[in-house]
């Protein structure tokens, strides 16, 4: 999880706790989600690119 | 015929569609209606259950899955040459806990708008939209959290686009 990321998530986490609006905490949450998926998507294609870079079989 | 994608949304009696929306088939629809005014738009499904999600399968206590059961639907959406998107079903809504209601409530605005398939981008896509599309953003914080995702959004198309092209040169085409 970059710095970006977990900055993200503990802003929205707070704005669920805080917000008092239904609709709008919905949102929250649903980017909440998103940005932890995205995380996860991010890492692993960041590993699959490593990986293939230092493929000593295809220099 | 403006829409593109066209909704049915009902609780599950008896395994099917209400009685209502059967006689409301046979009055509305037909087979020049069908054949003529509804390709290449979307079909979409939401569903509301009383029994758990596990139970709609073979060997669950309904032995059948949503799909199964939704099977006249898609050959009304193969007749008039529509998409038929995947169901929405919505399990037992009154034991969802509320980030599960929360959730669910984002996630069917996004049936209702987003574009299919259901990808990670295609999500992120429809979130930039939605959040630029809200006027009241008064907060420096949350226009800064509405930055932040758009260019994590960005960041993540280009790691993606870095591996597309690596693998292209290796000619890796199993994704």
């Amino acid at each position: 999880m970059n710095d970006q990321g977990a900055w993200l998530i503990e802003q929205l986490t707070q704005l669920i706790k805080s917000e008092k609006s239904y609709e709008q905490r919905a949102v929250w949450q649903g980017l909440k989600t998103i940005v932890q998926q995205q995380q996860v998507r991010l890492n692993q294609i960041k590993s699959e690119i490593d990986g293939k870079l230092w493929n000593h079989e295809q220099w | 015929m403006q829409a593109q994608r066209i909704i049915f949304q009902f609780p599950l009696y008896w395994y099917q569609a209400p009685a209502s929306l059967s006689q409301w088939q046979t009055q509305v629809l037909s087979n020049q209606f069908l054949n003529n005014s509804l390709r290449d738009k979307e079909l979409g499904i939401v569903v509301t259950t009383g029994l758990p999600a596990k139970a709609f399968q073979a060997g669950g206590q309904v032995g059948y899955s949503l799909g199964q059961l939704m099977t006249p639907f898609q050959a009304l959406a193969r007749q008039a040459q529509m998409q038929f998107l995947p169901i929405f079903p919505v399990y037992q809504f009154y034991y969802l806990s509320e980030i599960e209601q929360l959730q669910l409530f984002m996630d069917y605005q996004r049936y209702l708008s987003q574009d299919f398939p259901d990808s990670l981008k295609n999500r992120s896509q429809w979130y930039l939209h939605y959040l630029q599309k809200q006027q009241n953003r008064k907060n420096a914080t949350q226009d800064l959290i509405i930055q932040t995702f758009t260019q994590m959004t960005d960041e993540l198309n280009s790691a993606q686009a870095t591996l597309d092209l690596i693998k292209q040169d290796e000619d890796d085409t199993f994704e």
